[in-house]
């Protein structure tokens, strides 16, 4: 069972290993983050990650829908999902294997960026906790955009409608994080709006706050949009 | 061994299966035949597991499998219609692959063995896409004997291939001596590689058995070729007194004339035989030939699947 699990990881793996476009995504994703850094940093003159941290949900909302548009939209147009489901495979494996597959490849991108915190380390004495709750924040939100975007991937068989309806999903999302938004919004609706916006719950963590409530928030979002992807593929029979 | 029972299957209000029943014997090689959209794919899918049936049954050796697919998939080869691939993988990773995942064992020489049989040890570290199509329907052919599977489901196996690709493809079909259920556009092809078919169609299934039974229950034809001085009008009327109609009676060349009977089943075409040489013997004309042409599977696939 594990081993069967296992050769459907290492494929899912080497498909986003293998992959050209994926390495101009990392390389653009490792450019653009460390000039957004560096770009505060001397001015700051502060060592810590808070603005690499910050900039990171508005890069994600391209990066994510751009890596996961083809996870299933990609297998239903080339009809290789048929050869998934006629192995001795069910939907939860299979969706299982892409999420953990294409979380492997969002560290990889994160790991990308150990320059920076390298950096920091010579040039002063950063707050290694507020560091670490950072990175485990931005692998909760990555994993909840990647969830959202493997969903979103299942329901069309056109990857660049998975990446926009990914977008805007994600993209409305974060504005129900944004102060501006929150200022015009209804009091009753404000907290609904804070509650549901899976930013408000990653500026805990990278403030240096590790919840229970926020880490079950992020694991409900991914619990949640796993299953559905498994629904939308058992759905094929209607 | 493989046997279907009363399959129904709709997608919303659209009825695609009405009704099919099949059995697959151990060992044959049964052809799958249909115009588009008869329901061929849909029925393989459903033995399959990749679709569950609305109604019906579909049996494995006795064992209720459908709602259960994963008794039956360790057991079956599957190539889809048109043949998916990942096309970033080598034809060796691929099967290595498909070979974990129905085994969950690395056998390298099981692997070596099926490359062997497709033909595919030159090109195995190669990435598929670069592959010409006879490559790849191989490739596809090979992940369909990974596990050596009791059952082959075959969609299409030949389509868009040239026609010495088809060859090969046919050849190591039959070569693989396996039950197989195979569905194709191309007629001869069916002839070539099963001994019986299953026509279906709008969902329905038409006609089941050996492509000779099929053929002889469909109206087929005796031609006489007779030597007379008769008047062709004359020969009408001495036909049908002596008890047969004939299709048409031509004029052909100078004292020839050609008639034509039309007969249904061995019964009846001994009778036209007796009854042209009878009338021949009467009325004293030279048999010149005597020739029986039943209908040819395309011709009994055009007849049935017409309306």
């Amino acid at each position: 069972m594990k081993r069967k699990f296992f050769s459907l990881f290492q494929k899912e793996l080497k498909n986003y290993f293998f992959s050209l476009p994926n390495y101009l995504y990392a390389v653009l994703f490792a450019g653009i983050a460390a000039y957004l850094y560096f770009q505060t940093f001397f001015v700051q003159n502060q060592a810590d990650t808070n603005s690499w941290f910050q900039n990171l949900p508005f890069l994600l909302l391209f990066f994510i829908p751009a890596l996961s548009m083809g996870s299933f939209s990609e297998e239903k147009k080339k009809g290789t999902w048929e050869i998934l489901l006629t192995l001795p495979f069910n939907e939860l494996q299979l969706v299982g294997g892409k999420f953990l597959a294409g979380l492997v490849f969002v560290i990889f991108l994160f790991l990308l960026n150990l320059g920076m915190v390298a950096t920091l380390a010579f040039l002063g004495s950063p707050d290694w906790g507020v560091v670490f709750s950072s990175f485990l924040g931005a692998i909760f939100l990555a994993s909840c955009y990647l969830a959202t975007g493997i969903f979103i991937s299942s329901l069309t068989t056109q990857q660049a409608v998975s990446f926009v309806l990914t977008f805007l999903f994600l993209f409305i999302n974060d504005f129900f994080s944004q102060n501006f938004f929150l200022m015009r919004a209804p009091g009753g609706w404000k907290e609904l709006f804070v509650t549901i916006s899976l930013r408000s719950h990653y500026q805990n963590f990278i403030q240096g706050v590790i919840s229970l409530s926020d880490s079950l928030f992020f694991l409900s979002w991914i619990f949640v949009f796993l299953l559905l992807t498994v629904i939308s593929l058992k759905s094929r029979d209607f | 061994m493989l046997t279907v029972k009363n399959l129904y299957k709709s997608f919303g209000k659209t009825q695609v299966l009405h009704g099919i029943n099949f059995t697959v014997k151990e060992k044959q090689i049964v052809g799958l035949l249909g115009p588009n959209g008869a329901g061929k794919t849909t029925i393989m899918r459903i033995i399959t597991g990749f679709l569950s049936p609305s109604r019906g049954e579909v049996l494995f050796q006795g064992k209720k499998v459908n709602g259960e697919a994963e008794k039956i998939k360790p057991f079956l080869g599957y190539l889809p219609e048109n043949n998916p691939l990942y096309s970033f993988l080598t034809p060796w990773e691929y099967l290595e692959f498909i070979q974990a995942a129905k085994t969950s064992q690395k056998e390298k020489s099981e692997l070596e063995r099926i490359l062997k049989i497709c033909d595919l040890v030159n090109v195995a570290r190669q990435p598929i896409d670069t592959l010409s199509r006879g490559y790849k329907q191989r490739v596809g052919l090979a992940a369909a004997l990974i596990g050596d599977p009791q059952i082959l489901i075959l969609d299409e196996p030949t389509t868009g291939l040239d026609p010495n690709q088809r060859e090969e493809i046919k050849k190591l079909i039959k070569k693989l001596n396996k039950t197989t259920l195979f569905s194709s556009h191309v007629l001869p092809e069916v002839k070539d590689i099963c001994k019986e078919v299953i026509i279906i169609n709008k969902g329905k299934l038409i006609s089941q058995g050996k492509i000779s039974q099929i053929s002889k229950k469909k109206k087929a034809t005796i031609t006489a070729t007779i030597v007379t001085q008769e008047n062709k009008e004359k020969i009408t009327p001495l036909l049908k007194s002596a008890g047969i109609n004939p299709l048409s009676v031509v004029k052909k060349g100078k004292n020839k004339i050609k008639i034509e009977v039309e007969y249904s089943g061995r019964k009846q075409a001994d009778n036209v035989r007796n009854g042209l040489w009878k009338v021949c013997q009467k009325y004293r004309w030279q048999l010149y030939e005597l020739k029986e042409k039943e209908q040819t599977l395309e011709e009994v696939f055009r007849e049935l699947t017409k309306e």
